[in-house]
């Protein structure tokens, strides 16, 4: 008894000193050359992936490029929110697509307030938001392809479930992404009730419901999305971009004033101030990165269609485009 | 149950009072000046820190910043450690100290499970979790078993810290995890920190009790031959209370891996990142494969920490001489070197990838026949579509309505009056407490527009899952409670059910059923089963067999006795079981927010995501405020009942939300046997 007593708390306390002297070797990253006239890559970054892939296409193609530059390139799998801490401490280096859309708060507080996070300009990709019917449904009812369409007794009926009673339902999905859906439907007049799915798993899976039991569904969606390829969806129009709309979204729809179609969503880039300072080869390539829609489309073509790794598709691209990626080295 | 009218009218005309004063004073809806500002003060908070963190700021450049440095390396070190044995040392090493503590049969089985895990082809991740449950865990005894005797000899201590464990125990973990970043920055630190949150209550409590359990003779006998209070404590209170203490190991370990998979969402790799991302591709059979993982490292776990059989123990412990201990410490040694070596000459170390027993694509299979074939066309009950839109039309709605539409202040006094009937004045008064905190939370953007609504819809979900649960446990529990081999049978599954995450049965719940708050519910009943049958099975089990056969000698049918012996006889432990089911259910209310569930999870959910952790926090003290009231009520109504299975009043270790076999040392005893 007193033996494994104190063999348990022996166990205990050499974990605990080894790891405190452990700490006290400190891991120290590997210095930059610095500025040297010619470009020089060396050293380690950390790049975020969020949980989409496109961020990993992004990541990975970076990763693929700098280690051919002979740096090191880690990645880290992280929540699009809990990333902004981490670019603050400089623990993360740089996420390289963040959408605007749903970040306001952290650009103002990070990128103007404090200033530890920088504005890495555009990556190239554009994000867009919008109203979604499955392309069945579209055949079937044009008319619930445009927003007055769906503002008739029919269209509630038509898109009810049990959950929204008397009122047709509107899907929603990942609750970080901006929406204001439930002021258009409110501003518009529409006989709908907002059900939040909570998670773009929950979103996606409906959508596979509906599509394999052709029921009617009318939901929240977004390019670029994987699921875009492999269900055919169809766009709801809303009313053009007012003057009040951009007033409202300037304002995150605070004043639920809200009414239209969603702006683009310029996907950009976040870099930490002081990789600035750490490794500024590696802050100016990922300043320079900047490619298409068609580029990062590719990328995750590869991975999906082709069942091959993200990595293998990064590279496989990378190796066909060196003229895309050779401008951002210089 | 004759009253006098005393009983009757005192909390008759206290909470008519009650009433009239709200009703009248404070009017309906609640009035706008009750309101606590908690979100709008964790927003200063948060803001605060923000701009203060990462700099020079003494609070983080000497707490914060060195301790999330001091975690990192704590768990970088166990990790390289780990690397270090390869998967052979691990292995040997496992089985080595298996035996060692719990016997030859748990090694085997131990040793199974590290082959298991390897098989999975989710070593590397594994490992990781490994090292993060070990950092933790370490930490959590080294602070909770301190704090457990410090409760045990200052009274006071314990009772100003008892609600403080209760809220750190039911706060879902998503409250602080996240904004636990920007106290410990990303990865491995914030997934300690919110273990150690999370599991050190089972721990002090553990401690607490076990110290409770050590009969005063012995303490007395020691100060009569002249032993100071630390002899007292080294030699004579801690050596009995061991049995409590490795229990208190064992059950953290189990709430630890319970949080394993939120973890990632913090950076913080492992089995969770695998889980996490099955979810978000739709792969089930990926984030399957990695909770399959999680129950394996639970059992290698378990099965390190379970200690022997107490008969086992004594005779091992008889046969036991200082020379051949010392010969098998070498012997053990001489093993896990050996298969280091040998680990270290076979392919570096990894885990051979022809041994592969993935289980994602026969699951991914299985996810698909099922949506294809369970939807639609059951004969009789139409399939899961159905069900799921009949559950929201004729029992979701019609009790969410019931609960919205009353007046708040009718819910208060409606609550406290059934507090008093089923647990006394003192619970009374904590439910009006609690329920009158809900109603002080205005945090604005909750999914109704209002936290009491939100409040009231969790109730109307909670409700409808105990029922479902309990409806399936009883029955399942009486069988089991009668048939030895039927309950050998099921452990393994109800076992799984505990340490499985939520997230891995998810999607599949949301393909069968629709998107609302049907998933949510199917997945707090699943999670919720095992302590009600576990209970239910533990009550029958106790009623003592000259009852039964007294009853039977009477003339009484099989069916007779069952309801009038066995049952009743039960009931205490059903109503534990009740009691569990009901904080499990709790627990999991944030995981229904993830898939539409709305109400307060949903508060949470979206708090969280938008970066609005005002909302957050509100909607998470609202859940823990109706944890309390459901729990002291459910508590003090178990109380009350007459029967065998758990003496005198539900001991205060209970309230774990997790594990509901963490009752009373002696009833898991019991149930281990069983």
């Amino acid at each position: 008894m007193n033996r494994s007593r104190r063999l348990l708390l022996g166990t205990l306390a050499l974990t605990l000193v080894l790891a405190a002297c452990g700490s006290s070797s400190k891991n120290g990253t590997p210095a930059s050359t610095g500025g040297s006239g010619a470009k020089k890559f060396s050293g380690t970054i950390t790049l975020a992936v969020n949980p989409w892939d496109g961020s990993a296409a992004n990541a990975n193609v970076a990763k693929v490029i700098l280690e051919k530059q002979g740096m090191t390139v880690k990645l880290t799998d992280i929540d699009e929110n809990a990333v902004w801490a981490a670019l603050d401490t400089d623990t993360i280096d740089a996420n390289l697509e963040v959408w605007p859309s749903g970040h306001a708060a952290d650009i103002k507080t990070y990128i103007d307030t404090k200033k530890t996070v920088v504005d890495g300009g555009l990556i190239g990709p554009t994000g867009h938001i919008g109203w979604y019917i499955p392309k069945f449904v579209a055949d079937a009812h044009p008319e619930y392809k445009t927003w007055q369409g769906l503002k008739s007794a029919a269209a509630a009926n038509y898109f009810k479930t049990a959950e929204t009673g008397s009122k047709g339902q509107f899907l929603l999905g990942d609750p970080s992404y901006v929406s204001y859906d439930a002021d258009i439907i409110k501003n518009l007049g529409l006989p709908f009730q907002v059900v939040n799915g909570a998670s773009e798993a929950a979103l996606i899976t409906g959508i596979g419901t509906a599509f394999k039991d052709r029921t009617p569904l009318l939901f929240y969606f977004y390019t670029p999305q994987w699921a875009n390829n492999k269900y055919a969806l169809v766009s709801v129009k809303l009313p053009p971009i007012t003057a009040t709309c951009q007033k409202s979204a300037a304002d995150q729809g605070k004043d639920h004033k809200y009414a239209c179609d969603y702006p683009t969503d310029h996907l950009l880039k976040a870099i930490s101030a002081k990789l600035k300072t750490k490794n500024p080869n590696a802050f100016a390539f990922l300043e320079k990165m900047k490619w298409t829609d068609k580029d990062q489309n590719t990328v995750t073509g590869y991975k999906n269609q082709n069942n091959m790794t993200i990595e293998a598709a990064a590279q496989k691209w990378v190796d066909a485009n060196p003229t895309v990626w050779k401008a951002w080295l210089s | 149950m004759t009253r006098r009218p005393a009983r009757v009218v005192i909390p008759a005309v206290v909470i008519a009072a009650l009433g009239a004063i709200l009703a009248l004073a404070w009017g309906n809806p609640i009035p706008s000046w009750w309101n606590f500002h908690i979100g709008e003060r964790t927003d200063i908070i948060e803001q605060w820190i923000i701009l203060h963190r990462g700099g020079t700021y003494w609070l983080f450049r000497w707490f914060f910043d060195p301790v999330s440095r001091w975690l990192f390396d704590l768990v970088q070190w166990n990790l390289n450690v780990l690397h270090f044995l390869t998967w052979p040392g691990v292995l040997a090493a496992v089985v080595v100290i298996a035996a060692r503590v719990s016997g030859i049969r748990a090694a085997l089985t131990a040793g199974v499970a590290v082959f298991v895990i390897g098989g999975l082809g989710v070593w590397d991740p594994a490992m990781i979790t490994v090292a993060l449950i070990m950092v933790s865990v370490a930490i959590v005894i080294a602070v909770g078993v301190p704090l457990g005797i410090l409760s045990f000899r200052r009274p006071a201590f314990e009772r100003r810290t008892r609600v403080l464990l209760d809220a750190m125990q039911v706060t879902p973990a998503f409250v602080y995890l996240l904004p636990s970043v920007l106290l410990f920055n990303i990865g491995y630190p914030p997934a300690v920190i919110a273990t150690v949150i999370f599991a050190l209550p089972a721990a002090i409590r553990l401690t607490l009790h076990g110290l409770r359990g050590v009969p005063d003779q012995l303490v007395e006998v020691g100060t009569a031959h002249g032993a100071t209070d630390r002899q007292s404590l080294w030699k004579i209170e801690l050596p009995v209370a061991r049995p409590a203490l490795l229990l208190g190991v064992n059950q953290t370990i189990n709430l630890a891996l319970g949080i394993v998979v939120i973890a990632a969402l913090v950076g913080a790799e492992g089995l969770g990142q695998l889980v996490l991302a099955g979810l978000q591709a739709l792969d089930v059979g990926l984030a399957f494969n990695a909770g399959l993982a999680i129950v394996a490292v639970a059992l290698v776990f378990d099965r390190l920490t379970a200690g022997r059989p107490r008969n086992a123990a004594r005779a091992f412990q008889r046969g036991r001489t200082p020379e051949r201990a010392r010969l098998e410490l070498l012997a053990g040694i001489a093993v896990v070197t050996l298969a280091v070596i040998v680990g270290k000459l076979w392919s570096s170390g990894t885990f051979p990838t022809s041994i592969d027993f993935s289980v994602q694509d026969p699951v991914n299979h299985i996810v698909t026949w099922c949506n294809d074939h369970l939807r639609h066309g059951i004969p009789i009950v139409g399939g899961t579509a159905s069900i799921s839109d009949f559950t929201v039309l004729h029992l979701l709605d019609p009790i969410r309505s019931f609960l919205v539409d009353r007046p708040w202040w009718a819910i208060v006094c409606g609550f406290t009056a059934l507090a008093w009937v089923t647990a006394g004045r003192r619970v009374a008064a904590m439910c009006a407490i609690a329920l009158l905190v809900v109603a002080g939370m205005h945090a604005e953007g909750s999914i109704s527009g209002s936290i009491w609504t939100d409040a009231m819809d969790t109730l109307s979900q909670v409700f409808v899952a105990v029922v479902a649960a309990m409806a399936i446990a009883l029955p399942v529990g009486i069988v089991a409670g009668r048939s030895e081999r039927f309950f050998a049978a099921i452990r393994p599954l109800l076992d799984a059910a505990q340490v499985m995450p939520a997230f891995v049965y998810l999607v599949p719940v949301i393909g069968l059923f629709n998107i609302g708050r049907v998933p949510g519910l199917i997945a707090s009943v699943v999670y919720a089963l095992p302590p009600g049958i576990r209970l239910t099975a533990l009550g029958i089990r106790e009623v003592p067999p000259e009852t039964i056969e007294a009853a039977r000698s009477t003339g009484a049918t099989k069916f007779q006795i069952l309801t009038k012996v066995q049952m009743p006889l039960a009931l205490r432990s059903i109503m534990l079981g009740l009691n569990q089911t009901i904080l499990m259910v709790l627990s999991v209310v944030i995981i229904a927010g993830l898939v539409g569930g709305g109400a307060l999870g949903g508060d949470v959910v979206y708090g969280l995501a938008k970066s609005e952790l005002g909302l957050g926090v509100e909607a998470g003290l609202a859940i823990v405020a109706l944890a309390v009231v459901l729990d002291r009520m459910t508590q003090g109504w178990a109380a009350g009942v007459r029967g065998v299975g758990g003496r005198g009043t539900l001991p205060r270790e209970v309230r774990s939300r997790r594990t509901a076999m963490l009752d009373q040392p002696e009833i898991l005893d019991q149930m281990e046997t069983v």
